[in-house]
């Protein structure tokens, strides 16, 4: 069954939809199909100075890992996070004109853009000699660990079908001399490292693959951030520190142990589809271990123990239009995501969406995304959720995280 | 999204000059989400010689969500400067660029560090489009010779 789907280029949906930012407009639209560098916009990158790709958590759409731009920043501070992409995808193209690196689209000059600024320690080495950028990634103003690498429901069979992180830290082993697990020792060192930048970074972000080995399931994960964390809190003065922990959806009692053991003040619990029966094919081993209507009331624990405007869910946008999916247009669809947003909004749960960027070493590296026009109307949505329900989003906004256009709009709201 | 770049002439130049003078009073007038205008003293507020650079301190602040708002659907913004000599002088300019992180902003966050002893959110870089000189003496004289019937007969009367 064929999905109904929005047909409107670019220029149609910015006529239709006026009051959408086209700065964040484009960024979606990026993420929706990718970016690609001539030879030119690769001459102008400099490793000495620019960040290059390879250490995040999933893998670029052409299958290579690292000698390219990590991304590329709009002029109004939004960022990209979208990987280099096969020219016959039909990808932006960033070239180099007139000495500017300048975003294209079919030949036609869109914007200038800016590679990322690469950070004071990224070449460091720790005293074990683990190259730091190893250890921590980094977004233009986040810190990005990711303690442990492997997903553990990929030896169970039930790897969400969208995602390549074990793939794609195979990749990283081989290539980059990739860790799968971080060394705290190491890990406190490149915190305190980067800190030493002025002005460079505002958030800790932390996220690992599920392990739900332990007493009870997934008490060695929690464990295991426990740990992370209090190596992260040694470099703080504060006793709570702007920082984001993206994990399973664990047990009240697991996340009142990392609340009260650590300096983490955000939980974020990707659903990643909202809709019961998608989520059951999309995501088997979130369904097996913990399943939909735990996880949404899981959540709703969460703001307990973190408290509200402090607590979220994050959704692999478009994969809830993949066969067999019960729904028959993008119409419906959206209806749906958006109704049981704002169920969980009423909870003090906020929703988050990451454009879908199929990759060629998930399950569903064959499948298509959403149009521009059904992502432009869930961003605004779950935004508008937002207002309705007083929900900020501070901690996983533009500068925070980078990785929504719906919490990019929150910059002009209070 | 347009990024034109808008050259001033040297008499326009001159005036982005004093914009760096001490003394010199500059209030950033922004638009809100309803039109309604939000005027604030912005002391770092200076031309850098091709740009106007403002220092945003306040991340949550009306002028920063509202300078975003100004550069996401392409509104000017004015900046009315008024100099130590009372000449006053109106700059609309376009938001052109907001640097929040990379080598650009970090040297502009040390520079606001050691200068204020605080940090900032935020550089927003502006493209001037047009200044008006908005000083009494000369608002005055271009009335009185483009505009001879707005006036009031007893200031035309002999004294005698």
């Amino acid at each position: 069954m064929s999905i109904e789907r929005s047909q409107l280029n670019f220029n149609e949906v910015a006529a239709k939809y006026p009051d959408f930012p086209r700065f964040v407009m484009l960024k979606t639209d990026i993420h929706r199909r990718g970016v690609n560098y001539t030879d030119a916009a690769l001459e102008s990158f400099d490793p000495d100075r620019h960040q290059s790709g390879g250490t995040h958590i999933f893998s670029s759409r052409d299958g290579k890992l690292t000698g390219r731009p990590e991304s590329i920043l709009l002029r109004d501070g939004t960022l990209v996070l979208a990987t280099p992409t096969p020219l016959e995808q039909n990808p932006y193209v960033v070239d180099l004109i007139g000495g500017k690196l300048t975003l294209t689209d079919q030949g036609e000059a869109l914007d200038e853009v800016f590679y990322w600024d690469k950070p004071d320690y990224y070449d460091k080495r720790t005293s074990n000699g683990t190259l730091m950028q190893n250890v921590v990634s980094a977004r233009p103003q986040r810190l990005y660990v990711i303690p442990n690498r492997y997903c553990h429901f990929w030896t169970d069979g039930g790897g969400c079908k969208f995602c390549d992180i074990v793939n794609n830290l195979k990749q990283q082993r081989t290539e980059i001399a990739m860790q799968t697990k971080i060394k705290t020792d190491d890990l406190t060192e490149t915190i305190r490292e980067a800190l030493k930048e002025k002005g460079r970074f505002t958030a800790v972000f932390l996220t690992a693959g599920s392990d739900f080995r332990g007493e009870q399931a997934f008490d060695r994960e929690t464990d295991n951030y426990i740990a992370i964390l209090q190596a992260i809190d040694k470099c703080f003065a504060v006793p709570k520190y702007p920082s984001q922990l993206l994990c399973t959806a664990l047990k009240k009692e697991q996340l009142q142990r990392i609340y009260d053991q650590t300096g983490l003040m955000s939980v974020t619990m990707d659903i990643e589809v909202l809709d019961e029966e998608q989520f059951n094919f999309v995501c088997p081993g979130k369904a097996k271990w913990i399943g939909y209507q735990e996880w949404k009331r899981r959540l709703y624990d969460a703001v307990e123990v973190f408290g509200e405007s402090r607590v979220n869910t994050g959704i692999v946008s478009g994969t809830e239009l993949v066969a067999p999916t019960r729904f028959r247009s993008e119409d419906e669809a959206l209806e749906a995501v958006l109704n049981e947003a704002d169920e969980l909004a009423a909870h003090g749960v906020s929703t988050v969406h990451m454009v879908w960027q199929p990759r060629p070493e998930s399950d569903f590296a064959k499948e298509q995304n959403a149009s521009l026009e059904y992502y432009v109307r869930l961003s605004q949505g779950l935004q508008d959720i937002r207002r309705k329900y007083k929900l900020s989003i501070d901690f996983d906004d533009y500068r925070r995280c980078g990785n929504h256009p719906d919490s990019d709009l929150a910059r002009v709201f209070s | 999204m347009g990024n034109e770049t808008l050259t001033s002439g040297d008499s326009d130049k001159a005036i982005l000059e004093r914009l760096n003078e001490a003394g010199a009073l500059k209030v950033l007038v922004t638009l809100d989400e309803h039109g309604a205008p939000h005027p604030t003293p912005k002391g770092s507020i200076r031309w850098d010689g091709e740009r106007i650079v403002l220092w945003e301190i306040l991340e949550s602040s009306h002028t920063n969500r509202n300078l975003t708002r100004s550069i996401w659907f392409d509104k000017p913004v004015v900046i009315l400067l008024v100099t130590a000599d009372k000449k006053a002088y109106k700059i609309a300019a376009r938001p052109a660029r907001n640097l929040t992180a990379g080598k650009e902003f970090t040297r502009h966050y040390e520079e606001a560090e050691q200068q204020r002893g605080l940090g900032i959110a935020a550089v927003w870089l502006f493209e001037p489009l047009e200044i008006t000189d908005q000083s009494a003496g000369t608002r005055i004289a271009q009335e009185r010779a483009a505009r001879p019937y707005f006036t009031h007969l007893d200031q035309l009367a002999r004294k005698d």
